[in-house]
Parts: structure tokens; C-alpha cells; sequence
């Protein structure tokens, strides 16, 4: 006997469950946004440990906070400004403001996908790769923040400021900017390989 | 046009489609017209391509398992623990005290609409065996027929007082209009002759209606036992 699937409960359904205390709800609410919550998070840290830590206390904090959520903004975006945030203290209280600890970069090129029997796209790849996590490097935590936030994470100029907590105009300073380094060293890379 | 300088600020927002539907048009026509900002344009698309196929997010497997195990050890807050069970009985009990309101506000207007009716029906019906009885009364029954054991603590209470009953043919005259109208149809004692009774029987029906219509509070009831109608008047101030 086949079984209709059950129609996956709206984000507003979940969220009203969840502030009831509905552990079930939250976890569902988890699943939908753990990927961008770390990808926030790491936005701001660059590193993969620190990030995945700061966002399993994201979801923590929100849940302890849940019945504060008042719908201004999204829940999502709600989500990302604790993650900001506390990556953001994590940063000032670690003092890793330009430094990746080793591994985790190599851990990151490492993880990469590979084409299979190309080594040398594979090796090309794996050089793309740790120049532009130097590259990264080489930024201020807040530039570097906001070019993720925008390529990788998606997140319209709207959306970074109310994460990030600062206007408009500094998000499109600061993307500029970022674009315009990263832009210098990819150049350099391209006359590199040629 | 536009100078590069001007333009270059624009070609990110313009990449993110940030920009103002007017702004939007002068960059797409700026950068037709420039080999220079086209090519940082392109820089700019490849630039986002390259971040993300560059940067690596960890791995997620456990991840909302252990987000789960760290909330399950969290406390709920008093007040939700104490909403709780209202907020059970709400949902589940919602839905009996929507049907149950429904059903008395149902009741309501059906007493509201129906009670008038069912008055004049109870009315018509009274009147009806009330004449039946008048008519097939027999003739030589006594005019005070109703037993007085059997009539209404109002009635006897106003025995002393001056009063027209057609079925109880008071022995005295009233002064009342409805009365004199009474006594005018017949000036005789009521009960004491078969033919005034056979004249109250044709013309009862008439007599009643005319008494409730002109004096509310007229009483008339029937009386199955003894066949017999009785009205009453009250008596005038």
C-alpha cells in the first residue's frame, strides 16, 4: 500500500511549535537552515571547527530565545545575526583576526572536489584554492565577511546589513573593495598559469 | 556618458542586481561602449564562480543531531511550562466550545423565532376545543359547572370581585365595557337558559376573539372534564 507523503510543515507552523517548546519542530528548523548558519559563521571566522562550533550555539541560543522572536524580520535573518554576532565576539575574544590555522586550510583544499584523472586541473584547482584562501586572508574580517556573505552565502546587500549591522553603504564600500583586491590576485594567478 | 571612474563603483551592485532600474540601464550601456569596466565586469562574475567553488563548509552529518542533544538538556521557561496545558486544552477543546456556542446560539434563535408562533398555535388550538366544547356542551348542564377545586387560584382569588365568565355566567352585572358587551349579546343570566347557552356556543368564537383583541388580559381556558370554556375578565380598576 503506498503512503501519500506528509506535506513538510511551513516555516511559521514550525516556529510557532517550536516557541511552545516543541524540540521535534526545532530540529526541523535546524535541518533547513544549519548549511547557511555555518556558512555565516564561517564567513566571519574562516575556520571550519570554529564555525560549526558557533553554530551549534546559534541554534542554542535561538531556541533559549525563541519566544523573543517577534517576526520583524525573517526567521532566517534572525538566525544569521546571532551567528554574526557571535562570531563577531568569537573573533574579538580569540584574537584570530588574520590568522587560519593550518590545518583547517589544508583540511579546506583537501576537501575540495577533484576532477578524477586530471592531475594537473587537480593541482591547478588545489593552487586556485590556496591562493584565494590567502587572498582571503589578506582581508579584514569584515571585508572577508561581506564577500562571503554575498558569493558564497547569497545574501542580498539588504539582508548583509541587517546581519552584520551596519548600513548599506558600507556593505557596498566594503564589497568593493574585497572585489577589487580579490580581483588584483586572481589576475595575477591567471597571467600566472598562462 | 558616464566617466569609468563613476561607473567601476557600479559594475559589483550591478553584477548582484542591486542597482536602480535607471542606474542598471546606464551601466548595461556604459559597459557595451567600454572594453575597460566589460572586463572587470567579467572579473566580477568569475570572481563570485571562483568563491564558491573554492570554499570548502565543513561537513554536516550529527550536526542538528547534536544541536538536538544540547536543546534536550535546556530547561523551558516557566511561563511556557505553565502555558502548556492551556494551550492543549485550547487545541484540542477549541473546536467542542466552536460547536457547542454554535448549538446554543442555534437554540436561541429558534426559541426567538419559533416561541411566537408556537403561542399563537397553543392559542388557536385552545380556542378551538374551547368552541368545540361550547358547541356540543349539553344544554342543561348547569351554568356553574366549573368545579371549584378545579379553578385557577386566580380565579378564585377573584371570586369575591366582580367578574364575567362566560362558562361560570357571574350572577351579577359588570361595569366593564367587555361585560356590558357580554351581557348586551345576552342580557339574561347565561348559564340559566339552554337557548342563551346554544347562542354563547354560535357566537363564541367571535366573543373570544373580540374580548382578547380589545382587553389582553383576558384569560380563556377549557375545562375537558366538564366541556366547558371559561373566560375570564379581569376586573376594572
Amino acid at each position: 500500500m503506498s503512503r501519500a507523503a506528509r506535506p513538510e510543515p511551513n516555516e511559521t507552523e514550525l516556529l510557532r511549535r517550536a516557541q511552545k517548546g516543541d524540540p521535534q519542530a526545532f530540529g526541523a528548523l535546524v535541518e533547513r537552515y544549519q548549511r547557511r548558519v555555518v556558512g555565516v559563521a564561517f564567513a566571519v571566522v574562516h575556520n571550519q571547527d570554529d564555525a560549526l562550533e558557533l553554530a551549534q550555539e546559534t541554534f542554542v541560543r535561538a531556541f533559549e530565545n525563541l519566544s523573543k522572536f517577534e517576526s520583524r524580520s525573517s526567521f532566517s535573518t534572525w538566525l544569521y545575526r546571532i551567528a554574526a554576532n557571535l562570531a563577531i565576539d568569537f573573533r574579538r575574544r580569540e584574537g584570530r583576526h588574520t590568522i587560519l590555522r593550518g590545518e583547517d586550510a589544508e583540511n579546506e583544499i583537501q576537501r575540495l572536489p577533484t576532477p578524477r584523472g586530471d592531475l594537473f586541473l587537480e593541482a591547478s584547482r588545489s593552487e586556485l584554492s590556496k591562493r584565494i584562501s590567502d587572498a582571503l586572508r589578506e582581508l579584514t574580517p569584515e571585508h572577508r565577511a561581506v564577500i562571503l556573505l554575498r558569493e558564497v552565502e547569497g545574501l542580498s546587500y539588504d539582508e548583509i546589513s541587517e546581519v552584520l549591522q551596519v548600513p548599506r553603504g558600507t556593505v557596498m564600500s566594503r564589497l568593493h573593495y574585497a572585489r577589487g583586491h580579490l580581483r588584483g590576485i586572481l589576475k595575477d594567478l591567471g597571467e600566472t598559469e598562462s | 556618458m558616464a566617466q569609468c571612474s563613476e561607473i567601476e563603483l557600479l559594475l559589483g551592485p550591478f553584477t548582484d542586481g542591486e542597482l536602480e532600474p535607471h542606474e542598471m540601464e546606464e551601466v548595461a550601456l556604459h559597459v557595451v561602449a567600454c572594453r575597460n569596466c566589460k572586463a572587470a565586469l567579467v572579473d566580477y562574475r568569475a570572481l563570485g564562480v571562483t568563491l564558491r567553488g573554492a570554499i570548502a563548509l565543513p561537513e554536516l552529518a550529527g550536526f542538528s543531531a547534536t544541536v538536538h542533544e544540547r536543546i534536550q538538556q535546556f530547561r523551558v521557561p516557566l511561563h511556557i511550562r505553565i502555558k502548556r496545558p492551556f494551550d492543549w486544552f485550547g487545541e484540542r477543546m477549541g473546536t467542542a466550545f466552536a460547536m457547542g456556542a454554535a448549538a446554543a446560539v442555534a437554540a436561541v434563535i429558534t426559541a426567538v423565532v419559533v416561541t411566537p408562533y408556537a403561542g399563537r398555535i397553543s392559542n388557536a388550538l385552545r380556542q378551538a376545543s374551547g368552541n368545540a366544547s361550547v358547541a356540543n356542551r349539553d344544554t342543561s348542564a348547569p351554568t356553574a359547572s366549573v368545579p371549584e377545586q378545579r379553578k385557577p387560584a386566580q380565579e378564585v382569588a377573584a371570586s369575591s370581585q366582580p367578574r364575567n365568565s362566560v362558562g361560570a355566567a357571574p350572577s351579577q352585572p359588570n361595569d366593564s365595557g367587555i361585560a356590558n358587551e357580554g351581557d348586551g349579546a345576552n342580557p339574561n343570566n347565561v348559564g340559566g337558559a339552554p337557548q342563551a347557552e346554544e347562542t354563547v356556543a354560535a357566537d363564541s368564537q367571535a366573543i373570544i376573539s373580540r374580548l382578547e383583541a380589545d382587553s389582553p388580559s383576558v384569560a380563556v381556558w377549557s375545562e375537558p372534564q366538564t366541556d366547558t370554556t371559561v373566560i375570564w375578565v379581569p376586573d376594572q380598576p
